[in-house]
């Protein structure tokens, strides 16, 4: 059985590793920002295919500050044992205090490999999350790409908490060179109140380098480079429906 | 490698053959699909014929009489077929986990056979109640059978390899990957399986079931 220090040890573990780097990003850039972030998710599992609805909500303590509030909605196909694929519509709509509101619909595919860490004990997962983003209002082409690492602990049969580190880096596809426009770490501690439901919450640190295209730093103050750091909270629900005898 | 356990459950009864299974309980998503492919959900009272399957669903759980003398209880996201309701019961299990009792409610049990099939290996059982279960699909390359018994003994037997091994009462062998037999031993989570097969008589439910033992990461979606 896991000692309570050897558990206290991965994640202490993951934390550092998480400061270390969203120090090194934070020497990179001069003007820090805050900003808050909500998510709700619900996924519903049928068989190899799991429609998802999210919600996602965020705001900036910046000068001026903005409120976004997005939803997302399309489903995971699971591929193979270790890849899924996504496809999701967006609709999102963002304005500043001053009440300049935007909108915007995006097309989003997403491609996640996974590979379970068999030779380190307890539960590894290493991931790398792509994801492409089209929207339809800036025609913008991005592409985030986010390797992670999440460390499950699971006790009596069951997923008690996991803790997540990430570093994700998006490109814009439609500039010459696919230049990189954003890029951070983040943090995630995800506790599962029971096998359906999971609270959450997480820090990150994101630099947004120089760019005219993309919709996420017209949001800022205009000058296209900026670093944040913010607070993610929120909650999944993983439900789950299998057609019983589907198959002989 | 695709492999197929077989499990022989031998045991003699002296009771009638049932032409049809009868569903005693359900809770949650069960069904029957018959002869023509055709999926109905079941309810309690409902009969299974020969060659019919029966699934639950993921909150599905179901107990059915093969015959006088043969119960079973169908866990969650289990999946068996009807391959013989006669003197002789034989079920093969799919997916999931199935307990069976083997217990004369009058007379004795001379003269009678079961037969369930798993994946793999060939187990010849004398014992009067027992579990076979098979692990989740993906969960591990080759799947793992469980073999365990409350009542009586369980002879486990590797087809391919021809490894075999006898599990005692309160005991329980790992088929890892449907191939590596493994020493028969007592496991803790066996503790909270349910023995009850009348619902007349309380709580027929399981605490625990296979796919609780194993835990499938890679399907663990957040964003």
């Amino acid at each position: 059985m896991l000692g309570r220090a050897a558990i206290a040890s991965r994640a202490t573990l993951l934390v550092f590793a998480f400061a270390a780097v969203a120090a090194s990003s934070a020497h990179a850039q001069s003007s820090n920002l805050i900003g808050t972030r909500i998510h709700a998710r619900v996924f519903y599992e049928i068989g190899s295919i799991t429609p998802m609805l999210e919600y996602a909500g965020s705001g900036e303590l910046a000068a001026p500050a903005y409120v976004a509030n997005g939803l997302l909605a399309g489903a995971y196909f699971r591929v193979h044992p270790n890849v899924k694929l996504g496809a999701f519509y967006g609709f999102e709509d963002w304005g500043s205090a001053a009440g300049s509101d935007t909108s915007a619909s995006h097309l989003v595919l997403d491609a996640t490999p996974r590979l379970q860490l068999h030779f380190l004990p307890g539960g590894w997962v290493a991931a790398l999350k792509a994801r492409y983003d089209y929207s339809f209002a800036a025609g913008s082409h991005t592409l985030l790409v986010r390797p992670g690492l999440t460390y499950f602990h699971i006790a009596d049969y069951q997923i008690r908490f996991n803790v997540a580190l990430s570093y994700k880096s998006a490109f814009i596809l439609n500039e010459p060179g696919a230049p990189l426009y954003l890029r951070g770490p983040e943090a995630n501690f995800r506790y599962h109140l029971t096998r359906e439901i999971q609270a959450d919450v997480g820090i990150g640190f994101e630099t947004a380098l120089p760019s005219t295209q993309v919709e996420y730093l017209a949001r800022r103050d205009g000058s296209g480079n900026a670093s944040l750091w913010y607070v993610d909270a929120g909650f999944v629900i993983n439900l789950e429906h299998r057609l019983a005898a589907r198959s002989r | 490698m695709h492999r197929t356990l077989v499990l022989l459950l031998m045991m003699m009864v002296p009771l009638a053959a049932s032409a049809e299974a009868v569903i005693v309980y359900v809770e949650g998503l069960v069904s029957v699909i018959d002869s023509n492919g055709t999926e109905f959900e079941a309810f309690i009272g409902d009969t299974v014929a020969q060659d019919e399957f029966v699934g639950t669903g993921a909150d599905g759980y179901a107990v059915i009489e093969l015959n006088d003398a043969t119960t079973i209880k169908l866990q969650g996201n289990t999946t068996v077929s009807m391959d013989s309701l006669s003197t002789s019961a034989a079920v093969t299990v799919s997916d999931g986990g199935v307990l069976a009792q083997l217990r004369a409610r009058a007379g004795s049990l001379a003269g009678r056979s079961m037969e369930i099939r798993a994946a793999a290996v060939v187990a010849a059982v004398r014992g009067t109640e027992f579990m076979v279960g098979i692990a989740p699909r993906g969960t591990t390359e080759g799947r793992d059978v469980w073999v365990l018994v409350n009542e009586g003994a369980v002879a486990v037997e590797q087809e391919e390899t021809g490894d075999s091994t006898t599990v005692e009462a309160g005991l329980a062998v790992n088929v890892a990957r449907g191939s590596e037999m493994t020493e028969p031993r007592y496991y803790e989570w066996t503790e909270r399986l349910n023995w009850n097969f009348d619902p007349d008589a309380g709580e027929t439910r399981d605490q625990i079931e296979i796919r609780d033992l194993y835990i499938d990461l890679l399907n663990e979606d957040y964003d």
